[in-house]
């Protein structure tokens, strides 16, 4: 117990004086953040949208309000070879375009098209921009089905469109996309600095030689990975309350759920970090393999393949199949479960045990691979 | 075998001992026996197989083959037990750079003695002169400082067997000097000192000396019986007016085994000291090169080192 006090000190001491390793655990998550929340949000606002009404009537000039009324999209008329224009140099990403005659076809029933035209080069807020319009158009169409009826004083009947669709996310009502970023981004942040961190810390020691000197001691193999490691546990702590707490301050995330369950589950999570560390300090005998090495296994698994940036579910399947093996997307699911849900351990219990038995193999696997001896 | 039989046995005792890294063998076979309270000095070139064999005696590396003790425990079943007993101080001895020489000095003595620890920190820093320098860091203090707050780091926890691999190397004459009265003391109070080195004039302090080449004890005595027993020839101590025209007359010469300039002379060895000298004078003296002195010398341990380190490569 007291060697073990004597190392974790120490490593305190030496943590506490490297103000580059801090401003990287503490500094850094904070700031990708800030830049998740405010520079890369995929939140679809104030599209340009470029509207060419080729009727002109007031039934075509109330579907353009319909348009720049929602918030969703800017709208400029133009004409329609400007149109073409502006969507191939990007000023506009959405052309509306009506066609003549509108407000009598409209008067007639006969269903005339209105044409949107979508940038589908960022395929992503194209697609989000498009889901808009369509719903936009939808609730035009149902007003002009409802009105003329209201109009003469009638209720709608059956054959008319009896309930107009009001599709709404739960959750996270207005899809801001930093309140689902957050808990993303605590479990990336957490996992690279914990297996970073925890496996240059020991690299460090290789590469110094102080790591022979320790193993001529008689610190035994727990004590040194006990002592060795405490200081990143709660680094990673750290990095939880820290990336939690500026989500709440910057970008008024909510937390629904226990902070106790969250504290304990990402104890687990941290482990599973140390381990994987742990392990890549016993394959790697430089500090610049151990970087490439725990970038690899943390960064693109913690961003690619644990639903923080693309949703698992419309992964082929044996891909989806390989995120199983990666106990940061349990951990995502937890985070997001608790904070934006309010989700229970109950709700939670097969990413629970998924995180405790692969975190646990990942601890135990490395433990074994570490020797007191050389060779 | 109780602690008493442990203490009072010899300090190292190992047969046979191997070390093989995949094709290559590193350590052949070696059979050493270090009393209590010796110095003995492991001389030989580099990579030959010294650090190896430190290693495997710290426990560090698990022998090939072989079989032995190290302070009374078992070199292949009690290498932890062997940890706690033996101080080890390496060439580059692990200080932590970023903390204080106080802190290392803790930090050390901590993770050996515990919380027993906090009463040898002092006595230690004092020992070694360290007082003045207690908050610098590490990194700060000169090369002969940082060897002195190893050796501090090193002995804390009163170990019985202290290996020092290359303790002295790259610092300067003063702080050898002390650190080597430190290990004198050291060595008076009963601690068994293991110790490489390349210099001759420390070799020469040890009690006995052992060479290994290429992964083979090839002698192992007293600094005296090395220089008088191990040499295969005699030694010539020749100075010349032009030192360096007469090393590269007399290099390749059929009468001499061998010749390495030394400082302010060269010396010879041949198979007949008396039989050479004429010979050599005549040959210089043809060559120009003015003789001021020529004579026999006893050998020196590096005559002896750099003989035995030619005979393994040949």
């Amino acid at each position: 117990m007291n060697r073990i006090y004597f190392l974790a000190r120490k490593e305190f001491i030496q943590l506490a004086r490297d103000w580059r390793t801090l401003t990287l655990a503490l500094v850094l998550p904070v700031f990708v953040l800030l830049l998740f929340g405010v520079a890369i949000s995929l939140d679809v606002k104030d599209v340009k949208m470029a509207v060419v009404d080729r009727d002109g009537s007031r039934t075509s000039r109330d579907l353009t309000l319909e348009f720049s009324g929602s918030g969703y999209f800017k709208t400029a008329p133009v004409g329609m070879d400007e149109a073409k224009l502006m969507l191939e140099d990007g000023s506009a990403m959405v052309a509306l375009i009506i066609p003549p005659h509108f407000e009598r076809d409209v008067a007639r029933g006969s269903s005339p098209a209105v044409q949107i035209l979508v940038d589908g080069s960022n395929a992503n807020t194209g697609n989000i921009a498009l889901g808009y319009a369509n719903g936009i158009m939808a609730g035009y169409a149902f007003d002009l089905a409802v009105q003329p009826i209201q109009a003469a004083g009638l209720m709608p009947e059956a054959g008319m469109p009896p309930i107009k669709l009001e599709p709404r996310a739960r959750f996270n009502p207005a899809l801001s996309s930093t309140t689902f970023f957050v808990p993303g981004l605590v479990a990336l942040i957490m996992m690279i600095t914990v297996v970073v961190l925890s496996a240059l810390s020991i690299v460090k020691e290789k590469e110094l030689g102080t790591l022979e000197t320790l193993m001529v001691s008689p610190l035994a193999r727990y004590q040194f990975i006990l002592g060795k490691l405490a200081p990143y546990f709660v680094l990673g702590y750290a990095d939880l309350f820290l990336i939690l707490g500026a989500g709440r301050i910057f970008f008024g995330m909510p937390f629904r759920g226990s902070l106790v369950t969250l504290t304990v589950l990402s104890g687990f999570f941290i482990l599973g970090g140390l381990g994987l560390g742990l392990f890549i300090s016993t394959a790697a005998n430089t500090q610049q393999t151990a970087w490439m090495i725990s970038l690899l296994v943390t960064l693109l698994p913690s961003i690619i393949l644990s639903g923080f940036v693309f949703p698992i579910r419309i992964m082929p399947v044996w891909l989806r199949a390989v995120t199983y093996l990666f106990p940061v997307r349990y951990y995502l699911t937890i985070v997001r479960g608790i904070a934006l849900k309010g989700s229970g351990v109950a709700d939670l219990k097969i990413e629970i045990l998924a995180l405790l038995a692969i975190g646990s193999l990942f601890l135990v696997s490395s433990i074994i691979r570490f020797h007191k001896r050389v060779v | 075998m109780n602690d008493k039989r442990r203490e009072d046995g010899p300090a190292i005792k190992v047969k046979g001992l191997r070390k093989e890294f995949g094709p290559y063998v590193a350590v052949k076979s070696i059979d050493l026996e270090v009393e209590k309270g010796e110095i003995f000095g492991f001389l030989g070139p580099n990579g030959a197989g010294k650090s190896t064999t430190i290693r495997m005696l710290c426990g560090l590396l698990r022998p090939t083959a072989g079989e032995g003790t190290v302070a009374g425990y078992d070199v292949l079943a009690e290498s932890e037990k062997i940890k706690r007993v033996i101080g080890y101080m390496s060439q580059h001895f692990g200080l932590y750079q970023d903390l204080t020489v106080e802190e290392n000095v803790e930090f050390y003595s901590g993770i050996y003695l515990g919380k027993k620890s906090i009463e040898v920190q002092e006595k230690v820093i004092a020992e070694l002169g360290l007082e003045k320098y207690r908050k610098f860091l590490a990194g700060n203090l000169s090369g002969g400082w940082k060897q002195r707050l190893a050796l501090a780091c090193a002995i804390s926890h009163s170990p019985r067997i202290l290996f020092l691999d290359e303790p002295t190397a790259g610092i300067d004459p003063t702080s050898r000097r002390v650190l080597w009265d430190f290990l004198y003391e050291k060595a008076d109070q009963g601690v068994t000192l293991f110790v490489t080195t390349h210099y001759m004039d420390e070799a020469e302090h040890c009690h006995r000396l052992g060479f290994i080449m290429d992964g083979t004890l090839t002698a192992c005595a007293t600094p005296h019986d090395i220089k008088t027993g191990q040499m295969h020839g005699e030694v010539i101590t020749l100075r010349a007016d032009d030192n360096t025209a007469a090393y590269a007359a007399l290099k390749d010469s059929p009468d001499l085994l061998d010749a390495n300039v030394y400082g302010d002379s060269i010396h010879l060895v041949a198979k007949s000291a008396a039989e050479a000298i004429g010979r050599v004078s005549a040959a210089l003296g043809s060559a120009g090169i003015e003789v001021l002195e020529i004579k026999r010398t006893e050998p020196t341990i590096e005559d002896v080192f750099v003989a035995l380190s030619k005979e393994a490569i040949s």
